[in-house]
């Protein structure tokens, strides 16, 4: 049985996945050709985008550069324990209400009247998804570490994912003026719910290889030095496949090259990286394990000189 | 294209994947945007995981299925192959024969002192092995094929370079190393080989064995070990952040009437704040006894493990291991990180005098010192194969007591239910004293038990 894969479909694909990647370089992101493609899929099946990976990626980053591309708003839902609709789609001004009832007079013939007005527009406290649904203007609605979130919130948010509607039972199902592209974000700390995952596209973004590093930095610091960039980017991947507490994400290795870069330094050694080291890693163990690492003379050349 | 999405989604639910229709849908959708020229095999895959599969290692899971069912890689052997030809047309002036004859042996010798693995993939691939249709028994494939690959004459030639000093140590670990590598594309030859011969049903078997979710514990392999670790991992989180059923007030959530009736006395009953009452998170209150003889050892790490992140949380976990005698381990995983906890676990004394699994022991001397301990709460977990090594004293006497003592008591056993009732194991015996006994030997069925009993 074949499945009719060609190379030369190959190019034409990659000149396409080729503009869509120069657009979010431009941004400042530099995308990989699945996370161009999915993209750009969830894009034309109108279709969420469940980003799974470590913490430290670019799943957010890839968010908000997406918007950019996009022109598009952004519209952020931080997820954390505990969260519901009030803080996610919308929540009605209790104490506006009470007000407006006590500025009323108590006739009883006014009650239908007032019970009506109070849950009108005015009193309703808009929430990230609800004004993502209801702008005019599609945007970019990023539900950032759904993991952290309860398991009712997922589901809470299916219908949404799914229908692009919400139903609020005090004044009936609002349809989407617009539909926005969703990105949700996870760092895989917990297995999200299979309705949920049904109703998304996935993408795994992990850590970028030495090469695509080195391009990120390349891109943040146009006169980076050769030598001074391929060793970072082999101690920060030698990092990596250390067992950390935290692994250094890559805006912390941006913030490492941009502390060695007004340094002035060309090279790395070994006392300088044990100078810097809390600035890629945030635990203490972390940090003595990795000096630790370092004061063994075989383990530094080996980096340098695999 | 249609067919052949409609087939892999059979082929991936078979393997234990859940495919729904409207993922099937996607699938062609988002195939069907793309130019038929434009596709190609990483793209595919791509599209078929972020549709089908949503996996951290579904690409690699479907590369792998269609390089073996619908199309073999030729991508990393075209070019070696001519070149390949070239160099053995040139030395030996004829071309690549099968069944060991016209065997390149000096181009595989230089290969595999070169550790040129690419080489030696082009050279496996060129040979043309077919294994028989009646062959089933992968050992002996493999001899099969080693033979018939010349691995054995190039083995041997090394060996010999390193005793007449042509080769230093280094060069021979190099070596050793191709040689392995070399045995490796041979397993994959043969399994390719054998997918083809016995199809689908075979291909799903295989599958489910690469199936991270639904691999035994005991025979999973180092790479598959660290995947069913992070999902045991995250299995451990989902029960430590469930909501029980208990509420309490809070800044969010249901409003509760009496309460805010209260509340608005003190404000001359308007009601300025609203009560709102929460799901108060529930404690497990676990005890788990840990069976961590030879037999059954690696099931036991992916069970401390779990425990030792709910532990890590709650204050009501405790958890202990045996092999002839009981020790309680709950204190030492407090002090530790898990990984360094269950590596050094055999230091450990007091649970291993014989190297014997004796339950009969164990299960007295647990009823002894912590059964007063237990309460209505705590849930008993029991893992372990039940064989009990012939021994007089099973235990069974004492575990209807600890059952009455606490909420519940469960025995997950990883060996097939087939296999409870023979031999050694005396899980007949239990399984009528315990709550419940559970076939429990891959991620599937460690998560329903966790869904449908603990939480």
């Amino acid at each position: 049985m074949k499945l009719g894969f060609t190379a030369k479909g190959d190019l034409i694909r990659l000149m396409k996945l080729e503009q869509l990647k120069q657009g979010l370089k431009q941004e400042g992101y530099i995308a990989d050709d699945s996370t161009a493609l999915i993209l750009q899929y969830s894009l034309l099946l109108n279709k969420p985008l469940l980003i799974e990976g470590p913490a430290g990626a670019g799943k957010t980053e890839l968010a908000k550069v997406w918007s950019k591309y996009l022109d598009r708003n952004l519209i952020r839902l931080q997820c954390y324990e505990g969260i519901d609709e009030s803080k996610a789609l919308y929540e009605w001004n209790y104490q506006k209400q009470l007000l407006y009832i006590q500025s009323q007079s108590s006739d009883i013939k006014t009650w239908f009247n007032t019970s009506k007005s109070i849950y009108s527009e005015e009193f309703l406290l808009e929430r990230p998804l609800l004004k993502a649904i209801t702008s005019k203007k599609a945007s970019v609605l990023l539900i950032d570490e759904i993991d952290k979130s309860d398991e009712e919130f997922e589901s809470f948010l299916l219908e949404i994912l799914s229908d692009w509607q919400i139903s609020i039972p005090e004044t009936g199902t609002i349809v989407a003026a617009s539909i926005p592209s969703a990105i949700l974000t996870s760092n895989n700390t917990r297995n999200l719910s299979n309705a949920l995952r049904r109703r998304c596209l996935y993408l795994y973004l992990d850590y970028p290889n030495e090469q695509r590093e080195l391009d990120i930095l390349k891109l943040h610091f146009p006169t980076l030095k050769k030598t001074l960039g391929q060793q970072t980017v082999t101690f920060v991947r030698s990092l990596r496949l250390e067992k950390l507490k935290k692994h250094p994400s890559i805006s912390e290795v941006i913030d490492w090259v941009t502390i060695l870069d007004h340094m002035g330094i060309e090279e790395l050694s070994n006392v300088l990286i044990i100078d810097t080291l809390n600035i890629l890693l945030k635990f203490k163990e972390d940090c003595e394990k990795i000096i630790q690492k370092l004061n063994q003379k075989d383990w530094f050349s080996g980096i340098y000189n695999p | 294209m249609e067919y052949i999405i409609l087939d892999i989604a059979r082929m991936l639910r078979d393997s234990g994947i859940r495919v729904c229709v409207q993922e099937i849908k996607d699938c062609i959708k988002a195939l069907t945007l793309i130019d038929k020229n434009e596709l190609d095999k990483s793209c595919f895959c791509h599209i078929v995981n972020a549709t089908m599969i949503k996996t951290e290692w579904g690409t690699n899971y479907i590369l792998w299925l269609v390089e073996r069912f619908f199309e073999p890689d030729e991508e990393i052997t075209g070019n070696r192959f001519h070149e390949l030809s070239r160099q053995v047309s040139s030395s030996t002036g004829e071309g690549l024969g099968t069944a060991g004859q016209g065997l390149p042996v000096n181009l595989m010798i230089e290969a595999v002192l070169k550790k040129d693995v690419a080489m030696i993939y082009a050279i496996v691939k060129s040979m043309s092995l077919n294994l028989s249709l009646l062959m089933e028994n992968r050992e002996k494939a493999l001899e099969n094929f080693k033979q018939r690959s010349g691995w054995f004459e190039v083995t041997n030639a090394v060996e010999n370079s390193l005793r007449e000093g042509q080769i230093t140590a280094q060069d021979y670990d190099s070596a050793q190393e191709s040689l392995n590598e070399w045995i490796t594309l041979l397993k994959e030859e043969i399994e390719a080989q054998l997918v083809k011969n016995m199809s689908r049903e075979y291909l799903t078997e295989v599958m489910k064995k690469n199936n991270p979710r639904s691999i035994k514990f005991l025979d999973a392999n180092s790479s598959q070990i660290a995947q069913i670790s992070r999902e045991v991992e995250k299995l451990g989180r989902k029960l430590a952040i469930k909501k029980g059923r208990r509420w309490k007030p809070g800044k969010k959530g249901r409003i509760n009437l009496n309460l805010s009736t209260k509340k608005a006395i003190q404000t001359g009953g308007i009601l300025l704040d609203l009560v709102k009452m929460q799901p108060k998170p529930s404690k497990p209150d676990l005890w788990l006894l840990c069976d961590i003889s030879n037999s059954v050892r690696r099931f036991s790490y992916f069970m401390l493990m779990f425990i030792y992140i709910i532990q890590k949380r709650f204050a009501n976990i405790r958890s202990f291991i045996f092999v002839d005698m009981l020790l309680e381990v709950t204190e030492y995983f407090k002090e530790q990180e898990w990984d360094k906890a269950l590596n050094c676990i055999s230091a450990l004394k007091g649970f291993n005098l014989t190297g014997y699994s004796h339950y009969g022991n164990v299960l007295h001397q647990f009823d002894d010192t912590y059964r007063a301990h237990l309460n209505h709460k705590t849930t008993v977990l029991i893992l372990g194969d039940a064989k009990n090594n012939r021994n007089q004293l099973d235990g069974t006497e004492v575990l209807t007591n600890i059952k009455e003592s606490s909420a519940a008591l469960y025995w997950l056993n990883p060996m097939n239910e087939d296999l409870w009732y023979s031999g050694d194991c005396v899980m007949e015996k239990y399984t009528k004293e315990c709550s419940g006994a559970y076939q429990c030997s891959n991620l599937e069925q460690l998560e329903r038990f966790v869904a449908d009993i603990i939480i």
